[in-house]
C-alpha cells in the first residue's frame, strides 16, 4: 500500500522548458491521468502535473476516463473512488482487465480512509491509496517515493 | 453508514458525509495555492486559479450551511 498525503513543505520552483525536457527523459512516468468528478480538482491537479513537466490529462467520470485510456494508455492514473455512475473501483477493475492498460500504476484518491476502503481499493486493483485532502507538495513527495526525479 | 430507525440519517452519518465532502474542495484549494506560487507572472493561470479558489470557497460554504441546517 502506498503513502498517505501529508503536509510536506515545497521548495521547488516552476520548471523551465529545458528542465522539463530533461526530466521527461529520466522519468518513469510521463503521461498522467487525473480522474475526479470534481472538475476543479481534476483540472487543477492536471495543471500542477503539467507545470512539473508531465503530460497530464483530466477526466471527470469513469466513462470519460475509459475514453482517455483507450485513446492513450497513461503511465499512472489518480482516480477518485467516490464518483457517480462508474465509480473508481469499477474503473480500476476495467483498466486491470484491459490488455493494453493493465500495466498502468493506479492510485486511489478518496475522502474515505477507513481500512475497509483501502482494502476495497486493493481488491479492485489499485496499487496505492492517497487520502484526501491531498495537496501538491504531498503528490510531489508521493511521485518522488515512486522513484520519480 | 448508520441510519436511525425512522430512516433519517443519524448525526454521525451527517457529520461523516460532511467531512468527506469537504475534503475535495480542500484538496483543490491546497493545490491551487501551490499553482498560484508556481505561476507568478502568468496572468491566465493566475486568473483561472483565483476563479477555482472562489468556487471552492463557495462549495465549502454550501457544505457548512447544510451541516448547520442539519444541526437545528
Amino acid at each position: 500500500m502506498g503513502i498517505n498525503g501529508g503536509n510536506i513543505p515545497s521548495t521547488l520552483a516552476a520548471p523551465t522548458q529545458a528542465d522539463t525536457s530533461t526530466m521527461s527523459e529520466r522519468r518513469k512516468f510521463t503521461d498522467v491521468l487525473l480522474v475526479d468528478d470534481s472538475k476543479f480538482l481534476a483540472d487543477i491537479l492536471a495543471m500542477f502535473f503539467q507545470l512539473d513537466g508531465y503530460t497530464a490529462r483530466a477526466a471527470y467520470s469513469g466513462e470519460d476516463a475509459i475514453g482517455h485510456v483507450e485513446d492513450q494508455v497513461p503511465d499512472i492514473a489518480f482516480i477518485d473512488i467516490d464518483m457517480p455512475g462508474m465509480n473508481g473501483l469499477e474503473l480500476a477493475r476495467h483498466i486491470r482487465a484491459s490488455k493494453r492498460a493493465r500495466g498502468t500504476v493506479l492510485v486511489a484518491l478518496s475522502g474515505w480512509d477507513e481500512p475497509e476502503h483501502k482494502q476495497n481499493a486493493v481488491a479492485a486493483g489499485f496499487d496505492h491509496f492517497l487520502s484526501k485532502p491531498v495537496d501538491a507538495p504531498a503528490i510531489r513527495e508521493f511521485m518522488k517515493n515512486l522513484g520519480e526525479a | 453508514m448508520s441510519e436511525t430507525s425512522d430512516t433519517q440519517p443519524s448525526l454521525k452519518t451527517i457529520v461523516a458525509k460532511s467531512v468527506h465532502d469537504m475534503k475535495t474542495p480542500l484538496s483543490c484549494m491546497r493545490t491551487t495555492l501551490e499553482i498560484l506560487r508556481l505561476t507568478a507572472g502568468d496572468a491566465d493561470r493566475q486568473a483561472k486559479s483565483i476563479g477555482i479558489l472562489d468556487a471552492q470557497i463557495n462549495e465549502l460554504n454550501g457544505i457548512l450551511e447544510k451541516l448547520s441546517m442539519s444541526a437545528r
